[in-house]
């Protein structure tokens, strides 16, 4: 079936799924962006100062790589932004999944905190940020709480979803048979809440992603988002667009593996 | 033994947390820098309301701020569903699009933001700017889906029962992924909102966001306090006037 034949007659659902698979015109797509933006920067309409060429962004890359920026090496600011949303999103998963579990299993333990998770869900993560700061230092520890509070009613409220969502009839089935409580819940309430957690991850990985390099802008002396704001004081439109392009393809990555964990590990997903 | 009901043991847990945090600060446990105590901010607040905090009383701050981000959510959420539309619909439109989307959509604002200050300056444009491209991929996404998951049965009916292209988008596809529109508006305005205040603590001089900072470099925890509740309580009520609306405008969703 060709594009134009697809177009004109066939339903949108199938065709769109089509288009999703054939990924030519997308590369097509972003190439003739990027040929736009040259021939623009080229052209000289706008000055190459604010709007840096592709081959700038290129230069500024080999001379990141191979030069380092300002002392500090391309490599070193990506890990610090790493390790800081590893080690916050890393210890909401260790606390929040087990908490979660208990709150969807115990009532009297949801009812004593969920109000704790339910205030602090809508609050942008950014506005208790400076608390932080004045509690715990201008150091990492702050920010590692940050992501740490940022990640933690996300999780929190997903798994305790996850159980809430549990069948009660396979619950009863399973103590009928003669189960016993750490069987069902091993053997029932886990798989069954576990498709659930698996996204509460998903978008608290993307949440905290996106925290800690606002954070990292307003009180860091490394990681990419201080690179970005230390490159903007010097007017290196370059690196900015390259941290830009690192940050997207940093973001695209995690989330990707992620999806990937979450399709090895939780293969009965949708066939409940 | 009857149970105690859900609801007593949530108030017993605030009251607890209550009576810890008048505890704490009324016992001189930690100074009032790091923990204001109820006192506090109630003085707090009303400095705020009366006198403001640098010129402007906290609700025109708090106007400030919400004039962004209706601003940047309206054009961005308006965009974005055309867009959506338009992929859904279109799939050479959706594989063009698609990928600056995708790339879009991970990517955290504030990165972005940096670039525009340079490019548009400190003033509204930049950020509005920043809204608009946050709101515009998660609202296109929606509708696209909304558009995609459409079930290809209902469009052959109408097209077999002669309805026009046109006739098959605005009477089939428009009202079965309103409300999948409407969920990714929400999502939209809640991701608006919390890139509003980062905006406003990291490059502002005005609005509610730029008020915690400011005063956090002051020491004035009792106005950070006042300021972290409002901003609390602002979140809350655009995301449930939207799930009103939500339910006005789609009534028939779940049917």
């Amino acid at each position: 079936m060709t594009i134009s034949s697809a177009a004109s007659v066939s339903p949108p659902s199938p065709r769109l799924a089509a288009s999703l698979r054939r990924p030519g015109l997308g590369v097509w797509s972003v190439a003739a962006m990027a040929g736009l933006w040259w021939a623009i920067v080229a052209s000289g309409t706008v000055s190459r100062d604010l709007v840096p060429s592709p081959v700038d962004v290129w230069n500024a890359a080999v001379e990141v790589i191979t030069q380092g920026y300002r002392g500090t090496t391309l490599w070193g600011n990506a890990a610090s932004t790493l390790g800081r949303l590893l080690g916050g999103f890393g210890g909401a998963t260790v606390v929040g999944v087990p908490l979660g579990l208990w709150m969807g299993s115990n009532r009297v333990a949801n009812a004593g905190i969920d109000w704790i998770i339910q205030f602090m869900r809508p609050l942008p993560p950014l506005s208790y940020m400076i608390l932080l700061i004045l509690w715990l230092g201008t150091g990492d520890l702050s920010k590692v709480a940050l992501l740490f509070l940022t990640a933690f009613p996300i999780v929190v409220a997903a798994s305790a979803a996850g159980v809430r969502g549990v069948k009660r009839q396979r619950i009863q089935v399973a103590l009928a048979l003669g189960a016993s409580r750490a069987d069902v819940f091993r053997h029932v309430i886990l798989p069954s809440a576990a498709p659930m957690v698996m996204t509460g991850l998903q978008i608290a990985l993307a949440a905290a992603f996106s925290t800690v390099v606002s954070a990292e802008l307003l009180a860091a002396t490394d990681g990419l988002g201080w690179m970005v704001i230390s490159a903007s004081t010097f007017l290196r439109n370059d690196i900015i667009i390259l941290c830009i392009l690192l940050l997207g393809g940093l973001g695209v990555t995690l989330a990707w593996m992620l999806r990937t964990l979450d399709r090895r590990l939780i293969h009965w997903r949708g066939r409940d | 033994m009857r149970a105690i009901p859900s609801w007593a043991i949530t108030l017993t847990s605030i009251l607890l947390a209550g009576l810890l945090w008048v505890g704490i600060t009324e016992g001189g446990l930690v100074r009032d820098l790091f923990l204001p105590g109820p006192a506090d901010l109630w003085s707090g607040l009303n400095d705020l309301l009366t006198d403001g905090y640098k010129g402007r009383t906290l609700l025109e701050h708090a106007g400030v701020s919400l004039m962004r981000v209706g601003a940047g959510f309206l054009t961005g959420a308006i965009a974005g569903t055309a867009l959506g539309l338009g992929m859904g619909y279109m799939p050479r439109l959706n594989a063009l699009a698609a990928p600056f989307i995708e790339f879009l959509r991970p990517l955290p604002q504030l990165a972005y933001l940096i670039l525009l200050i340079v490019w548009l300056g400190i003033g509204e444009t930049s950020k509005i700017t920043m809204l608009f491209l946050a709101a515009l991929p998660v609202s296109a996404i929606a509708a696209r889906d909304g558009v995609a998951n459409v079930p290809p049965e209902r469009i052959r009916v109408a097209l077999a029962l002669g309805a026009t292209r046109w006739q098959v988008f605005a009477h089939v596809l428009l009202p079965s992924a309103l409300p999948e529109i409407m969920v990714g508006a929400r999502l939209a305005a809640g991701i608006v909102y919390g890139t509003l205040i980062a905006a406003e603590i990291v490059a502002g001089a005005s609005g509610i966001g730029w008020m915690i900072l400011d005063a956090g470099r002051f020491l004035r925890s009792d106005y950070v306090f006042v300021g972290i509740g409002l901003i609390g309580l602002t979140g809350i009520a655009i995301d449930r006037a939207l799930l009103l609306l939500e339910r006005r405008v789609v009534h028939w969703a779940g049917r």
